[in-house]
């Protein structure tokens, strides 16, 4: 059954990755989105030396979530052309390899976005990065909570007519606490501040990430149906 | 002496009913095909004829009756869904996946054995093999009507729900489907058809069942053909 499982999820990862390395219809307008985005602020703000790295932190994350809130109805476009949401619906696969395989999708965006705007801050303001590895699993731990809800909810304005209209407002309040944890912890790991409460925020990220993710495998089946 | 078995009921509807905004789509439908079974299903536009092979399908959430696939099992199992193949209005293909990588990926949605080969059998028989390469959008429209047939079969389900099948294919998909419909029936599987043209289908004798503003009102066998002005001609059997 797990292989199954597996199996499952693999063929539609796989069917997604195809489709968009033909398409190009979501990363490129991730990138250049979220280029545009750390551009305008990361030339247009006058900040003093000593506030770039708390400031980095918070204007990487806006980034990531303006940018992925505007391309994420793209994200399940393919599926609602000529009806391949409804056929996906229908497959004899549990609804959480499903979840699953378009969560990692939307992660792998998201991950590429956040190398070359994290990249482009670091370098544009000369930050050095002490801890790269926490560094690291803040932005996995943010991601996979980020694109855990917002899998969710593109479902259900997938299978929703006039359903983008709702993503905003229903997913930036539950984007809120993972932006407002991530965002501090990255600041913090940026200004290589307090350990100890880097180690606090990480956790309130791994806790959020748990909870969207169990969420998300009970909740896509019914977030599936038209 | 030889005894005639009664063939297996495969699908079954009992007290089906569905609203969509308040209206009233579908009300007390009571229906059921066995083994060998072909039915059409007749009506004018807005009748339910769609609406109700998605409640036969499993396509949308039953809001009334119930719908028994096979063995007393619910239509909404997993398992179950194996078992039926709905050939919708939309093509349900990808448009940036070739046919037969779209077909693929439905055969592994399904669990098929060896998926490939079956594909390339599928592709074959549907006479798609010079288009199996092909995007969708580069497709007539009567090839794509026979990808997404194909796309919806691939799983060999036994029985068959063909929304409006025959729109966009020529005399010769007619006849092609005709065929598979005719070979599907006599292997032992059943096909419920819903279609505004009885004509393409008058040689398959068909149980005709008509549907008026989502209620059954009519059931006959179709016995003959199209009558000179245009309506097939049908005779009711005891």
């Amino acid at each position: 059954m797990i292989r199954t499982g597996v199996l499952n999820w693999w063929w539609v990862l796989q069917k997604d990755l195809r489709i968009e390395s033909r398409a190009w219809r979501v990363w490129p307008r991730l990138v250049a989105l979220g280029l545009s985005i750390t551009f305008l602020f990361g030339y247009g703000l006058a900040l003093p030396p000593s506030l770039l790295p708390t400031i980095a932190g918070s204007l990487c994350w806006i980034t990531v979530c303006l940018a992925s809130l505007l391309t994420l109805s793209e994200n399940n476009m393919s599926e609602k052309d000529h009806g391949c949401w409804a056929a996906l619906s229908q497959y004899p696969v549990a609804p959480s390899s499903v979840f699953l395989a378009k969560l990692t999708a939307h992660a792998i965006g998201l991950a590429i976005l956040q190398s070359v705007v994290a990249g482009f801050l670091l370098v544009l303001w000369e930050i050095p990065v002490v801890s790269p590895l926490r560094l690291l699993s803040v932005m996995l731990l943010g991601n996979l909570a980020l694109s855990a809800i917002g899998t969710v909810v593109g479902a259900v304005a997938t299978g929703t007519r006039n359903g983008q209209g709702i993503l905003a407002l229903v997913l930036l309040p539950l984007w809120i606490p993972v932006l407002l944890g991530a965002a501090k912890a990255t600041s913090l790991i940026l200004s290589d501040e307090d350990a100890e409460q880097v180690w606090r925020w990480t956790q309130f990220l791994a806790a959020c990430a748990t909870v969207y993710l169990a969420a998300g495998i009970m909740l896509f089946e019914f977030a599936m149906e038209e | 002496m030889r005894v005639d078995r009664p063939s297996p009921t495969l699908i079954q509807a009992a007290g089906l009913a569905h609203s969509i905004s308040g209206r009233t789509v579908l009300s007390g439908i009571d229906f059921a095909m066995n083994a060998g079974d072909c039915v059409l299903i007749l009506g004018p536009n807005g009748a339910g004829k769609t609406t109700l092979l998605k409640c036969l399908g499993g396509a949308v959430r039953l809001q009334a009756g119930s719908v028994i696939v096979g063995d007393d099992r619910r239509h909404s199992d997993r398992s179950t869904r194996r078992m039926v193949g709905l050939v919708a209005h939309e093509s349900r293909l990808y448009e940036h996946l070739t046919i037969r990588e779209n077909l693929l990926f439905a055969a592994r949605m399904y669990q098929v054995r060896r998926p490939a080969t079956h594909v390339a059998r599928m592709l074959d028989d549907s006479g798609l093999v010079h288009a199996a390469s092909a995007l969708p959008v580069h497709l007539s429209r009567g090839m794509l009507r026979r990808a997404a047939i194909a796309r919806s079969l691939v799983h060999a389900p036994q029985v068959w729900l063909l929304d409006e099948p025959a729109a966009g294919l020529d005399d010769e998909g007619c006849r092609w489907l005709e065929t598979r419909i005719r070979r599907h029936c006599r292997e032992g599987g059943c096909c419920c058809v819903t279609t505004h043209r009885r004509d393409v289908f008058e040689t398959l004798r068909a149980r005709c069942l008509q549907l008026r503003q989502g209620r059954l009102v009519a059931d006959r066998r179709q016995v003959s053909g199209v009558a000179t002005s245009g309506e097939p001609a049908h005779r009711e059997v005891a």
